[in-house]
């Protein structure tokens, strides 16, 4: 037997489409390449269109769920930042499971972001709290962004373990 | 010091390219079996003791075994691997896998299910050290499971698929963020040893192992005694983190490494917290182990680039932002961090591993993967093949620069990378030739590009769809070689000008220059290349060419990738590798493009494996070159060191006849008792 999810129409116009992050917009319009010539331009915190805060959504993530965890990111600019905790981690990843679940069952997002969530909660088992806001903070994007879509017809084939 | 700037040290004067293709079948007969004269391993990947999804000797049979696993998967026949998991603790029992690897019969079990329990052999009968947590959530520290699991699993392995297995870590490093670590020193899987000093180094320095207690007697005494669990963060935390490299210095200088890695992912360093690495921290590193710390390691997780970056699991507030041809910009960019060390003459090399944890949406069987790839599938770290290839050949020929890093199997492993002078005195990666000025400098490359990778995909690239080739993902190809040339202008003294250096996280970093003299000297195309065509059905390429000698010590190093300058969205019109973030302005139009990518407007992008596989390069370690009557460089003393040390080892055992892999340098005898590290 094959996992399969079969295509699901977007059901929220727009979703992939002009989003405001931290501010800035982005997935509008490409911004060009940065390269080792760049003048910083995409600096850290200053981003420009096209270019997400990957790792600042780890912060988002703490702040969503209106804890202090801290997490220190490279854009905090806050030296007295602590570390993120377990209570914190586990928050953000319920917080971001209620948004998963609100997504229909075979939506291919939301099984994106739920293996993600699985691996958040692996990261928190093993003490790596940092890793569990990063990953939880990538399923918190999957969901905003519904990255995956099928074409009618085309299915997404994961191995079960009974298979 | 070397006076900077007192001449040009390599002009490309005279490429003196051999400048016929000749690829014709009858070519073919020419070529016989032979042996590899590298060998590819893995040194960081991880398993359920830690934050992998699969169990300790699942990832060991599919990294290591040839063909295909019971209930289906490919194995990728590596040549040696090292364990390299996590410091910390872990709740789940790793001699069982995680639920998400989808493995038939493999769930996944915590250490409180299976206490008493004899599985694979191996009796655990309790957790050691200080309590950590209760129930499912009663972890072991790692230092246990390093020493009570994972090495029993290597012991078990080793004569099953007789390869070369290595029990490491994954240093969770105070005030930084994560370093490879390996202590061979007792291990011998064959005559089974044990792996009492990686475990010691992670009890003693990991800043994730809190425990403080650690291994006891039989007397219940403290057999690890003096360990520091405060000094775990910023300036601090650096400081034990140079006191941990201190001690594998003085205990195992032949017989360890420290491998900095993903070292541009946490930002920069946080002199309050647990961040990343600025320049000032490798050379106290190697400063502090000039044996055992020489070198970084590039990103792993190369299959997690999604639509919004995140490549190599980096955000864009790493430094650099992202990454670059999935490298780091610390080694990507050419006058970057990594041509800053090698601007002083450093023994500072590089390499690379697959930080496989899990395959994101696939089970650890599917072919197709969104984050990590299993060690071998995809990234190949190559040592140097000796006659009896043990644990030690792995140290010493990573420490030794000999070594080359190599993704998508862009090439195999028989790279011929050498320079000579007027004589005929060839030196290869992490060797010194020493030269009059004025003198010419014959470099040579030969290499094998195989028939075949392991990509699931037939379909053509779509990053070189762009420029009108049409290569299919699982047939690897090459457009050219960088040869990279720096000056060495000596090694500055800690607290001297230029030790540490500003850094900046985000694309600001990647503008940071550490040795302005680094230029990409000559980019040869793979068509101006001497071509051979095996019977495998991969290709033998061969260039020579020149430079000459300068008054100034220098460094030639080199790069090879399937991208042609200037292609768009991945690299600029020197061909150097644009942020990888942009490949995903790619579209992945064939019909054959899999149903994971990630998509924009219903569109899917060159993201995820299918980047990786479209965006290949191998980085290969310097050749240094020195003025003939100048001082010997940094490279060279360090190299002198390790074999004074070798040979002093040597006479230790010829002394008392004892198995060299349980003494020091010292001759000690490391019973796990009685260290006088304080």
């Amino acid at each position: 037997m094959t996992t399969t999810i079969m295509a699901t129409i977007m059901m929220v116009t727009g979703t992939i489409g002009i989003e405001i992050k931290n501010g800035l917009a982005v997935r509008d319009i490409p911004a060009p390449p940065p390269t080792f010539t760049s003048d910083g331009a995409y600096g850290c915190c200053r981003a420009s269109t096209g270019h997400r805060l990957h790792r600042m959504n780890r912060l988002n993530a703490c702040l969503l769920v209106g804890l202090t965890c801290g997490a220190v990111t490279p854009c905090s600019g806050d030296p007295t930042s602590v570390e993120p905790t377990k209570g914190g981690c586990e928050a953000a990843v319920e917080q971001t499971r209620s948004l998963a679940a609100a997504l229909p069952a075979d939506d291919l997002s939301r099984y994106f972001a739920e293996r993600d969530l699985h691996q958040a909660m692996i990261e928190a088992g093993n003490g790596e709290f940092d890793d569990c806001l990063e990953v939880t903070a990538r399923a918190t994007d999957e969901i905003k962004e519904r990255r995956h879509t099928l074409q009618p017809g085309e299915k997404l084939k994961v191995l079960k373990s009974d298979e | 010091m070397f006076p900077s700037a007192k001449t040009i040290l390599l002009t490309a004067a005279s490429v003196s390219l051999a400048l016929t293709h000749t690829a014709t079948a009858d070519d073919r007969g020419g070529d016989k079996p032979r042996a590899n004269p590298y060998v590819a391993g893995d040194m960081h990947n991880h398993n359920t003791c830690t934050d992998g999804s699969v169990s300790a000797g699942y990832a060991i049979d599919r990294s290591v075994a040839t063909g295909v696993t019971a209930g289906g998967g490919t194995n990728f026949d590596l040549d040696w691997f090292t364990l390299g998991n996590h410091g910390g603790a872990g709740n789940r029992d790793c001699r069982f896998s995680d639920n998400s690897a989808n493995l038939p019969g493999d769930p996944t079990t915590t250490w409180n299910q299976t206490l008493g329990q004899t599985i694979d052999g191996i009796t655990i009968t309790s957790l050691k050290g200080t309590p950590n947590g209760t129930g499912s959530s009663a972890t072991m520290w790692r230092w246990q499971s390093i020493k009570e699991v994972e090495y029993p699993v290597i012991v078990n392995r080793t004569p099953i698929y007789n390869k070369v297995l290595v029990e490491g870590l994954e240093w969770i490093v105070p005030g930084h963020e994560h370093t490879d670590v390996a202590v061979i020193a007792g291990q011998n899987p064959r005559g089974h040893g044990n792996a009492d000093k990686m475990a010691e180094y992670e009890f003693r320095f990991d800043r994730a192992d809190t425990d403080a207690i650690g291994l006891l007697d039989a007397s219940n005494n403290q057999v690890w005694p003096g360990k520091d669990n405060v000094n775990n963060s910023g300036t601090a935390g650096h400081q034990k983190a140079v006191s941990g490299v201190q001690w594998l210095q003085a205990h195992y200088p032949l017989q360890s490494y420290v491998i900095p890695t993903h070292t541009e992912r946490a930002g920069v360093f946080n002199p309050a917290g647990n961040n990343g690495y600025n320049i000032e921290h490798f050379r106290d590193f190697n400063n502090a182990g000039p044996t055992v710390a020489f070198g970084i390691e590039s990103p792993g997780h190369m299959a997690q680039g999604s639509v919004s970056g995140g490549s190599g699991s980096y955000g864009t507030g790493a430094v650099g932002g992202g990454t670059y041809g999935l490298s780091g910009v610390y080694t990507a960019k050419v006058g970057g961090l990594w041509d800053g060390l090698l601007g002083e003459g450093r023994n500072f090399f590089i390499y690379v591993s697959s930080d496989w944890h899990q395959r994101g949406a696939a089970g650890a069987r599917d072919a197709f993967t969104t984050s990590d790839f299993i060690p071998g599938e995809f990234t190949k770290l190559y040592v140097p093949n000796t006659e009896h290839f043990r644990a030690q050949s792995i140290v010493d020929g990573m420490r030794s620069g000999n070594s080359y890093s190599v993704n998508a199997d862009i090439i195999g492993p028989d790279l011929v990378f050498r320079a000579r002078g007027r004589d005929d005195d060839w030196k290869t990666m992490g060797e010194t030739l020493v030269a009059r000025p004025g003198e010419k400098i014959t470099v040579e490359m030969t290499m094998t590009v195989p028939a075949k990778n392991n990509s699931p995909y037939s379909f053509n690239n779509p990053l070189l769809q762009q420029v009108g080739i049409h290569q299919p993902l699982n047939k690897p190809s090459l457009d050219h070689v960088d040869l990279i040339t720096g000056k060495i202008t000596g090694v500055i003294p800690p607290g001297g000008p230029g030790y540490a250096v500003t850094n900046a996280g985000g694309v600001a970093g990647a503008a940071i220059v550490y040795n302005p003299t680094t230029t990409i000297s000559q980019q040869i195309h793979a068509n101006k290349m001497r071509s051979k065509r095996l019977k495998d059905g991969s290709t033998e390429l061969t260039f020579t060419t020149t430079f000459t000698a300068g008054n100034t010590p220098s460094y030639i190093r080199a790069r090879g990738t399937n991208i042609p300058i200037a292609t768009p969205n991945v690299s600029d019109t020197a061909g150097n590798p644009l942020l990888d973030v942009n490949n995903a302005l790619v579209s992945c139009t064939d019909p054959a493009c899999p149903a994971h990518l990630a998509t924009v407007n219903g569109v899917k992008k060159v993201t995820f494996d299918v980047q990786a596989y479209s965006n290949v390069w191998f980085y290969a370690n310097p050749i240094f070159i020195r003025p003939e009557g100048s001082p010997k460089l940094l490279v060279e003393k360090n190299a002198d060191l390790a074999k004074r040390l070798a040979g002093d080892q040597r006479a230790d055992n010829d002394h008392d006849g004892h198995d060299h892999h349980d003494h020091d340098h010292h001759g000690h005898d490391h019973d796990g008792h009685g260290h006088d590290w304080d």
